[in-house]
């Protein structure tokens, strides 16, 4: 018998205030699945990861998440995007690293050794241990990412949940951290990751998400069946391919790799 | 300084009271500060005003109806008759409810008591009125003018010309009670204790204002001011209706009191220990929900009930700090030493602990300033407070640099 997902949307319309932005949400997440909830900006990707937490109500249908390896809840970490974090606070890296541990401590309990040694691993995890006693203001944009996603994961979460980590990094920075992810979701981590880019996520997702509250549209499903023509042409409304270079997979107009394909026979 | 430290027993607890004041606001205001929700101190601290202006209206009306009562078979006597007179003088305030002490004291109850006969009081009657509450020596200055050094004044504000006397009709009226009045139908109730209710609008103003729904048309600071402004009209409109009580309003308004009742230094360091221990047990959450609040919910801390907790312990220490020294310097209290302290330094931890400390300086230094120029404390505690920055801002400036 197959296990359970560990969350399933059923139906769901999501938005604000009663009033729905997208219907007809329904797609489900396994167990160490990768999951890449693809659209443009203001498409409805943080309502939907929000919906997902539990933060919001669905305004319509039903999101459901299964127990966690205890029995209680499921546990997410939560990888915020890093312009919501209010730089006046005069924290080290290693204090807001520690933040990931006080659900796992529950109320009335303090920090201790276990806590201290999970926060070092998380640290160690993302290659910034040495930068834990430096203010987390000064830390860089890439450094500041890498915290955010030790704090998530020094809480131990069954799910890692992330939005859109690695906007405003460049290429080198983006690298790292989908790396990073790629690592983690090879050792078993379930993920889901919210990106307006497709090629952020193309190459390491299992399972493919696109939303569009614009033009109501949403397709959820596995990589290989959402790469096809005919789905990314109606998400992004020109014709559209993937191509693999270098083993890689790219996201190509059919109209560019036309004059790319001319310049080179020229 | 002359005659300061001889008269320990006038201010020792108003001292003690603004350094635990200062120390409880320096460390709650880092939390202010850091939470961006400067104007929500600012608006507790009129609620708590409020509060209190509202609990000495009801006192009067209590003491008013007393002295109905008792008026039919006798003239009124003693603190009730203060409070009666209060009560009678309502409404013919003409400055805005705010009339000095001195103009308050000078003035004869012109208006006829509602049943209490119809004796206008002289400053004679006050000065005798004045002994039996416990004020000795009214209208003396202390450790200025006061000619014999002695103690001058069991409560009493700074002014213009000096330290001059109140009588709180709710005090009056309870020292009465205390001194075996107790038959007296106008005994203030413990739920009516200026520091009760003030404590009591606060915790629900406080939960109110935490409360943070999705508003579309507007934003939530217009929703602290909407609260900001209806304490503060409410303060002076109530206010105009207790004359005798406007010293007192002056004082919580702008902590112009020398000296304390040990009961208010008692209710404030017991208003310290609960917060201290909710802070002790709670500091990791309410961190987390202050730093992160979104991230924090979805890891499953209850943001709610934490936010709620935070500033309810932020609506306490104003409550009990304003009844104890004023609105005033615990508002400086809350916000000055918070901004030096972050300008200095760069650990949390550190920022706290200096801002306390430097709340509590802020607080012993401003009162000693005050007694030695004759200056009203609070504002001259608010202006040490500010000071701080000062030097803060140069601390700031070596270190870029």
């Amino acid at each position: 018998m197959a296990a359970s997902p560990l969350i399933r949307c059923s139906g769901m319309s999501i938005g604000y205030g009663g009033r729905a932005l997208l219907d007809g949400i329904d797609f489900v997440v396994e167990r160490g699945d990768f999951v890449g909830l693809v659209g443009p900006n203001g498409g409805g990707k943080t309502t939907l990861l929000r919906t997902i937490l539990g933060l919001i109500p669905p305004v319509r249908g039903t999101v459901t998440r299964a127990s966690g390896p205890g029995g209680g809840p499921l546990r997410f970490g939560y990888v915020i995007q890093r312009e919501h974090l209010d730089r006046v606070f005069p924290l080290t890296l290693e204090e807001v690293v520690r933040m990931g541990r006080t659900a796992r401590l529950g109320l009335l309990r303090f920090p201790g050794r276990e806590d201290r040694r999970k926060v070092g691993e998380a640290l160690e995890r993302v290659g910034i241990a040495e930068l834990a006693g430096r203010p987390f203001r000064d830390l860089s944009g890439g450094q500041q990412q890498r915290a955010i996603i030790a704090r998530a994961l020094a809480g131990e979460p069954d799910v890692l949940v992330l939005d859109e980590p690695t906007a405003g990094t460049d290429v080198a920075g983006e690298g790292a951290v989908m790396d990073l992810l790629a690592d983690l979701h090879r050792g078993g981590m379930t993920m889901i990751l919210v990106s307006h880019a497709l090629s952020t996520v193309i190459n390491h997702a299992s399972r493919l998400a696109f939303l569009r509250h614009d033009r109501r549209l949403f397709r959820a499903g596995p990589a290989k069946e959402m790469l096809t023509r005919e789905v990314l042409t109606e998400l992004y409304e020109v014709p559209v391919r993937v191509e693999s270079v270098g083993g890689h997979l790219v996201v190509v107009r059919e109209a560019d790799a036309r004059r790319g394909a001319a310049g080179t026979e020229g | 300084m002359p005659g300061f430290f001889d008269h320990a027993e006038i201010w020792g607890n108003q001292l003690l009271a603004g350094a635990v004041a200062g120390l409880l606001c320096g460390y709650l205001g880092v939390w202010v500060v850091l939470r961006r929700v400067v104007f929500v101190a600012a608006a507790l601290g009129e609620v708590a005003g409020f509060g209190v202006v509202f609990a000495f209206f009801l006192a009067g009306a209590l003491a008013a109806g007393d002295a109905g009562h008792r008026a039919e078979a006798e003239p009124p006597q003693g603190p009730a008759r203060v409070a009666a007179v209060a009560v009678a003088d309502a409404g013919a305030s003409d400055d805005g409810g705010l009339r000095t002490s001195s103009a308050a004291r000078a003035a004869p109850a012109e208006a006829p008591v509602a049943g209490a006969g119809t004796a206008p009081l002289t400053d004679d009657d006050l000065a005798a009125l004045l002994s039996e509450v416990g004020v000795e020596g009214a209208g003396r200055a202390v450790g200025t003018t006061t000619p014999d050094g002695g103690p001058a004044a069991d409560a009493a504000v700074f002014g213009a010309a000096g330290v001059r006397p109140y009588v709180p009709a709710a005090d009056a009226v309870e020292r009465d009670r205390a001194a075996g009045g107790g038959e007296s139908a106008a005994a203030v109730p413990v739920w009516l204790q200026p520091m009760v209710v003030a404590l009591v609008f606060v915790i629900a103003a406080a939960a109110l204002l935490s409360w943070a729904p999705n508003y579309r048309r507007i934003t939530q600071e217009s929703v602290v001011g909407l609260a900001y402004l209806v304490a503060a009209g409410m303060v002076i409109l109530v206010g105009s209706r207790i004359p005798q009580g406007t010293h007192e309003i002056r004082h919580v308004l702008y902590g112009d009191s020398v000296s304390l009742d040990a009961a208010q230094l008692y209710g404030l360091l017991a208003a310290g220990t609960v917060v201290a221990l909710a802070h002790g047990l709670f500091f990791k959450e309410f961190l987390f929900v202050s730093f992160d609040p979104e991230t924090a919910r979805a890891a499953g801390v209850r943001t709610g009930p934490m936010n709620v907790l935070l500033l309810v312990s932020i609506g306490i220490v104003i409550a009990s700090a304003s009844r104890a020294v004023g609105a005033l310097p615990v508002f400086a209290f809350l916000v000055l030493p918070p901004i030096a302290a972050l300008l200095c330094l760069s650990s949390l931890r550190g920022v706290l602990v200096l801002s306390a400390v430097l709340g509590a300086a802020a607080s012993a230094i401003g009162y000693y300033l005050a007694w030695t120029w004759s200056l009203p404390a609070g504002a001259t505690r608010a202006v040490t407070a500010a000071a701080f920055v000062v030097p803060a801002l140069l601390v700031r400036w070596l270190r870029r640099s």
